[in-house]
């Protein structure tokens, strides 16, 4: 597609839109609701961009071919909903050890288990603490279609920036919701011509190289891992996003929320439009926005923290904080989505 | 302008293309529009609902707990969404699939639209009286609009299609622009849950 | 006199001696690899997946481009480094626990979409690099870590012939069992080997070399005693030969 321009889109194709615009050129996926339409769409847009797009017969495979696809240099990514994140978390792990850029996107449903098939926040804990070993992945928490578009570019931009996976952590909600974006067609990926020295291209005049997650000589892993350690600390230190809406000095309770649940609170917020309450949203849910948090508490009264699941986010709202504030959480859980009503019902009754 | 819709039927009706019909009607005319599906495990048959939400500000929930129109496909969705109903609420029902009166709060009115289109030979278009129903009744968007809606939204199918689709919405509204015929409708109705009652 | 140079160490083989347990065939099919890379010219395009297992450090000994995989999932790697660069010639190296064990799906798919790719299928009837343990193709009564008195195919299951398992796959063009035990049949695996990647380089499309290995470290055996049991009692059950070649 050529220009820019605003369109009237489902979630779930924004991000394949964003991905392609971003220069994607390699998916693996496999069905599991709600994101089906991103490999449906990407099958037929794929193509049209002279990408590969393979239809994976497991999530397990979808990772592992980002993986493979991440040696050679190309931008690749994967997607799936909660089950088929769980089988991912070996892959994730792989590609930080060896430092592979890629993006993944959650489009959460209810668990544990099969679960449900309705929007759900109940992977943040996998999303912020993933796989085995010590190690971290940038994790955008979207909440409106234009972010769904915007931040899945910006996940390949930080993928090849730090060589490290990306996370667009989403739920069925806004993955199923059509709303109005601006298409940004015309944006430049960044690094678009950064030569990836470490890539398999083929050992033309060099010696062959590889790309290693094992590393077995004494002291060499940890001395690996203090080095990943530093690209961790940059990313806390750099890329740390929120939202702050309606936050001002005189702003009595501060609702807490990322995704679709702030979204949700927005919508509570202008049903109480007498009561003096702002709300603070991480977008990156890590690396979280513990200081900006505190900063944005520092003269409420309580602090309402609301999820899709029965508290997880609440740990970092708490760590945030650190015991300055009354907290008070109200969260749906097993894929029950709240109404701004509900909220406003809380609010009103732990104000 | 704020209209919060919900339109509940099941599976193969056309709830969720109705939606996005009115959805695009609101884009058409310069609104802010969020549209919100179901998503059952069954693909036909099983309950099928959705939301949209057309405003002239951004919309922040896509959700719609209490809407201001209602659009009852059948008597199962009439059941669950019978509590959702405010005296504010403006409710069109479907009578082809409706014969229990279970929604009793709102401003109601009565349209079979299954008959309407079956009666066309289209049974396949109660979505779109459905829709023509709305148009008619709320006066909130141009019938000019919805015309050019559908024609996007069928672009690509025949001439015919168009034609009968453009058929199906004009009948919903002269249906329900016609006091006579409603008030017959409610008439009839009523006459049957007297005879149920006896 | 003047030196005549009648072998020397391929460019495909790096410098570095091989680590592996004295006697293991492991080395000398590294070493038919590299001589292949060479002998084809195609060092320079040549990409390699490595698994988990002995082999993993097949890296360590290869002088051109090598990643790793996770445990099995080398195949799936392997499909898509070739997709994105069609021209490159790409193989995985895997043995027995990692293809035919924690893989399997990986290597079925792979061999039913018919990708282009080349696996080097190294077979010794056990987990060699954890120490010994029970693999899918350990032999039934034989011995290992976790069949201490020998596989029990009640509980255990027979061993699986994985190129009999891919010969029906239509997406399957070549495959071929071969042995490394002896100079006659060390030529046949690199006649085997070199075809496998001269079936990429035409379009062929998948080859599948499996290649029945010794394990003398975990078998308790000598060198010569283990490729003597690869000779006389896994040949028995793992027959050598074509199993398969469309053209």
């Amino acid at each position: 597609m050529n220009g820019n321009g605003t369109v009237f889109i489902k979630g779930n194709h924004a991000i394949v839109e964003a991905a392609l615009d971003a220069g994607c050129r390699f998916y693996a996926g496999y069905p599991i609701t709600p994101q089906n339409e991103i490999p449906e769409y990407m099958s037929k847009r794929m193509p049209e961009e002279k990408g590969v797009f393979i239809q994976a017969e497991s999530e397990l495979i979808s990772i592992n071919m980002v993986f493979g696809a991440a040696t050679t240099g190309a931008r690749a990514m994967t997607t799936s909903s909660s089950p088929g994140m769980s089988l991912m978390q070996e892959g994730i792990s792989y590609m930080a050890g060896a430092e592979l850029p890629g993006v993944l996107v959650n489009v959460m449903r209810g668990g544990p288990g099969l679960g449900n098939i309705s929007p759900s926040q109940s992977d943040y804990y996998q999303a912020v603490k993933p796989g085995h070993g010590d190690f971290h992945m940038i994790t955008l928490a979207p909440s409106n279609l234009q972010e769904m578009y915007d931040y899945t570019f910006d996940a390949f931009d930080l993928a090849d920036k730090y060589r490290n996976p990306v996370m667009i952590l989403t739920d069925g909600l806004l993955g199923q919701m059509m709303e109005s974006m601006d298409m940004k067609h015309d944006r430049k990926p960044l690094y678009p011509d950064a030569k990836k020295e470490w890539a398999l291209t083929g050992a033309v005049g060099r010696k062959g190289q590889r790309i290693v997650s094992l590393l077995m000589d004494p002291g060499v892993l940890e001395a690996h891992n203090i080095k990943l350690g530093k690209k961790w600390k940059t990313m806390i230190e750099n890329e740390r996003k929120y939202e702050l809406f309606n936050v001002n000095e005189e702003t009595q309770y501060l609702i807490v929320a990322f995704g679709s649940m702030a979204r949700i609170s927005k919508g509570a917020m202008k049903l109480m439009k007498d009561l003096k309450i702002g709300l603070f949203r991480p977008i990156t849910v890590w690396p979280y926005p513990y200081e900006e948090l505190k900063k944005a508490a520092a003269g409420v009264k309580k602090v309402f923290v609301f999820e899709m699941n029965q508290g997880q986010m609440l740990d970092d709202v708490k760590i945030g904080l650190e015991g300055s504030k009354p907290v008070e959480f109200f969260g749906r859980a097993g894929g029950g989505v709240p109404m701004p009503e509900e909220l406003c019902d809380f609010i009103n009754k732990n104000k | 302008m704020n209209e919060n819709i919900i339109i509940a039927g099941s599976g193969g009706q056309g709830v969720l293309t109705l939606g996005l019909f009115l959805a695009q009607a609101g884009l058409k005319e310069g609104k802010k529009v969020t549209w919100l599906p179901s998503y059952g495990a069954e693909k036909r048959g099983g309950f099928s609902f959705c939301s949209v939400v057309i405003s002239d500000e951004e919309i922040f929930s896509p959700l719609v707990a209490y809407p201001d129109t209602l659009l009852l496909f059948d008597q199962r969705a009439a059941e669950a969404y019978k509590n959702s109903v405010t005296e504010k609420t403006f409710v069109i029902e479907n009578t082809s699939l409706i014969k229990n009166d279970v929604v009793l709060t709102g401003r109601k009115t009565l349209i079979p639209a299954t008959d309407i289109a079956t009666s066309m030979d289209f049974v396949k278009a109660a979505n779109i009286v459905m829709a023509g129903a709305y148009f008619g009744a709320t006066g909130k968007f141009l019938q000019t609009t919805g015309e050019q809606v559908m024609g996007e939204m069928l672009k690509g199918r025949n001439s015919h299609a168009f034609e009968k689709n453009l058929k199906a919405f004009s009948e919903g509204m002269k249906f329900i622009k016609n006091p006579a015929l409603v008030a017959g409708v409610a008439f009839i109705k009523n006459l049957r849950l007297l005879k149920k009652k006896k | 006199m003047k030196e005549k140079v009648l072998y020397k160490r391929p460019v495909a083989l790096s410098e570095k001696p091989f680590s592996y347990c004295p006697g293991c065939t492991h080395s000398t099919i590294h070493k038919l690899i590299a001589e292949i890379v060479d002998e084809l010219g195609i060092r320079e395009k040549t990409i390699g997946v490595a698994p988990v297992g002995c082999a993993v450090f097949a890296y360590d000994f290869w002088n051109f481009d090598v990643t790793e995989a996770a445990h099995g999932r080398a195949p799936v790697v392997a499909t898509a480094i070739k997709r994105i660069m069609p021209e490159k010639v790409v193989f995985s190296y895997q043995g027995d626990g990692d293809l035919a064990s924690i893989g399997m799906a990986e290597i079925i798919h792979t061999a039913n979409r018919g990708e282009n790719l080349t696996v080097i299928f190294i077979n010794n009837t056990n987990y060699g690099m954890t120490g010994g343990q029970m693999a899918p193709t350990t032999l039934a009564k034989q011995v290992t870590t976790t069949s201490p008195l020998g596989r029990d195919v009640k509980t255990s299951g027979y061993p699986i012939r994985m190129s009999e398992l891919l010969l029906p796959l239509q997406g399957v063009k070549y495959i071929e069992r071969v042995k490394a035990t002896d100079a006659i049949s060390i030529i046949r695996t690199k006649k085997a080997i070199k075809k496998a990647f001269m079936n990429q380089i035409t379009h062929v499309g998948f080859s599948f070399i499996e290649v029945l290995s010794n394990c003398p470290t975990n078998w308790k055996k000598d060198p010569v005693e283990s490729n003597k049991w690869v000779d006389e009692t896994m040949a028995e059950f793992f027959q050598i030969g074509k199993i398969k070649d469309i053209q």
